[in-house]
């Protein structure tokens, strides 16, 4: 068995691997173009690690992996892993081993592990942990997404910094100032590469790109982004941050803004998965968190639509400077395509 | 102690924790066995089998050699590699 990263040749035998091995139906198998978006690298390059048998070519593990920048010793995330019985009982953890150490990764993280792996990766010298998920629930009469059992009461919101939307990457590019020796101290950091693909050339959603700056600013360079994605469902709508960058402090102060958008644009909640972020920071912007004792659903899959709540557990190998959100790896990718009916 | 003797007490623990981790009461083990005969012989059952092995015999595998084990008699040499580095 010969563990290696993949080239773009291997593309066709991989989606095949997904197809038999994980779902018939993935979007991967009908949505070629995502799967370039994804793990295209270079014209000969795809960003997977396979493990084949060199007999007969047979492949019995993939993983994937998405850059969050190209420094020497890159940020990466794991997604999509999928091993299938072999003569090799350690063969998953081969592949994410091969991959943290080819890669020289700084940073090696993965969001949305199932709990029961969680044990693996602790075992791997991993640490592991869940994602917090905080809301900010509007005061609706009714609610059509979430489900609403006690009307929590809100923090209050503090603070006038304004979240000011940025078209364009170009745009961005222009008007972002962070203190890179602090930014890329945060792990993952996120380089423009990676920003814009994700969030300016994504196939499949539209995202609000909003750099925050102090209420009386007139620098106009913003020192914190926070992205977003509004999710339309059952005749309703929310806005959930997939993102945020930078100066922790700009968002704390934000609160007011947060308030006036959730009720301005009818949202039902603006939520957050987020690991490394303060809690003060959040509930100054007016949300709670929710925990085991809150009655409330906050639905996290829209596709199909579950009125459930939902933990997302992660891994990473490195807790320092470390921040995690729900669009981290591939967390926030579509199970359909634009227009196409959902099952 | 004796080599036979030894690797003999080292096949009898495994085989017991063999059994427990994949509940299967009856398992005898042998050193040619592999994933084709115990199908749930995947990453994490190797873990959960790796850690029972350290707990029980008071060692610590790396990584690497956890790697190295495709078969109970691979996973007998490592102990037995273990075993007698502690002494």
């Amino acid at each position: 068995m010969k563990i290696r990263l993949a080239e773009y040749t291997d593309k066709r035998d991989i989606l095949l691997f997904i197809k038999e091995y994980w779902n018939q139906e993935h979007i991967f198998i009908k949505w070629d173009e995502l799967f370039d978006n994804y793990y295209g690298f270079s014209e000969n390059r795809i960003n997977f690690a396979i493990a084949q048998d060199e007999q007969d070519g047979k492949i019995y593990g993939i993983c994937g992996f998405i850059y969050a920048n190209h420094n020497l010793h890159p940020d990466v995330w794991l997604a999509l892993w999928r091993v299938i019985p072999s003569s090799i009982p350690g063969l998953g953890m081969q592949l994410v081993n091969f991959i943290h150490k080819e890669l020289k990764c700084r940073v090696l993280c993965c969001c949305g592990i199932r709990e029961d792996v969680k044990k693996l990766y602790r075992f791997m010298g991993y640490t592991t942990g869940s994602l917090k998920h905080f809301y900010f629930l509007a005061d609706h009469p009714t609610y059509n997404i979430a489900i609403v059992n006690r009307k929590k009461p809100s923090s209050i919101p503090c603070g006038l910094n304004k979240w000011i939307l940025i078209a364009s990457a170009e745009e961005f590019e222009s008007r972002v100032d962070f203190d890179d020796e602090v930014y890329k101290n945060i792990k993952p950091y996120k380089d423009m590469a990676y920003i814009e693909n994700k969030y300016y050339h994504n196939l499949a959603y539209q995202y609000k790109v909003w750099g925050i700056c102090e209420e009386k600013s007139i620098t106009e360079k913003y020192q914190a982004i926070i992205i977003g994605r509004e999710i339309c469902c059952n005749g309703s709508k929310i806005l959930r941050i997939v993102d945020f960058l930078g100066n922790e402090l700009l968002l704390e102060n934000s609160g007011v803004f947060a308030d006036t958008l959730l009720r301005e644009q009818g949202y039902e909640y603006i939520d957050i998965y987020e690991y490394g972020l303060k809690d003060e920071t959040l509930e100054k912007l007016g949300m709670v968190l929710w925990d085991e004792d809150d009655p409330n659903i906050i639905p996290n899959y829209f596709e199909p639509f579950e009125q459930s709540n939902v933990k997302i557990h992660f891994f990473t190998s490195d807790t320092e400077n470390f921040r995690m959100f729900k669009a981290d790896g591939d967390q926030e990718r579509p199970n359909v395509r634009p227009g196409e009916e959902i099952i | 102690m004796q080599k036979g003797v030894k690797q003999k007490m080292i096949k009898e623990k495994l085989q017991s924790i063999f059994r427990e981790i994949f509940d299967l009461p009856d398992l005898i083990i042998s050193e040619d066995m592999d994933t084709n005969d115990i199908e749930d012989w995947d990453s994490l059952s190797q873990v959960l089998l790796v850690e029972e092995v350290q707990k029980e015999f008071q060692i610590e595998i790396s990584m690497d050699d956890i790697f190295m084990i495709h078969t109970i008699g691979d996973f007998i040499a490592v102990i037995k590699k273990y075993v007698d580095e502690e002494k």
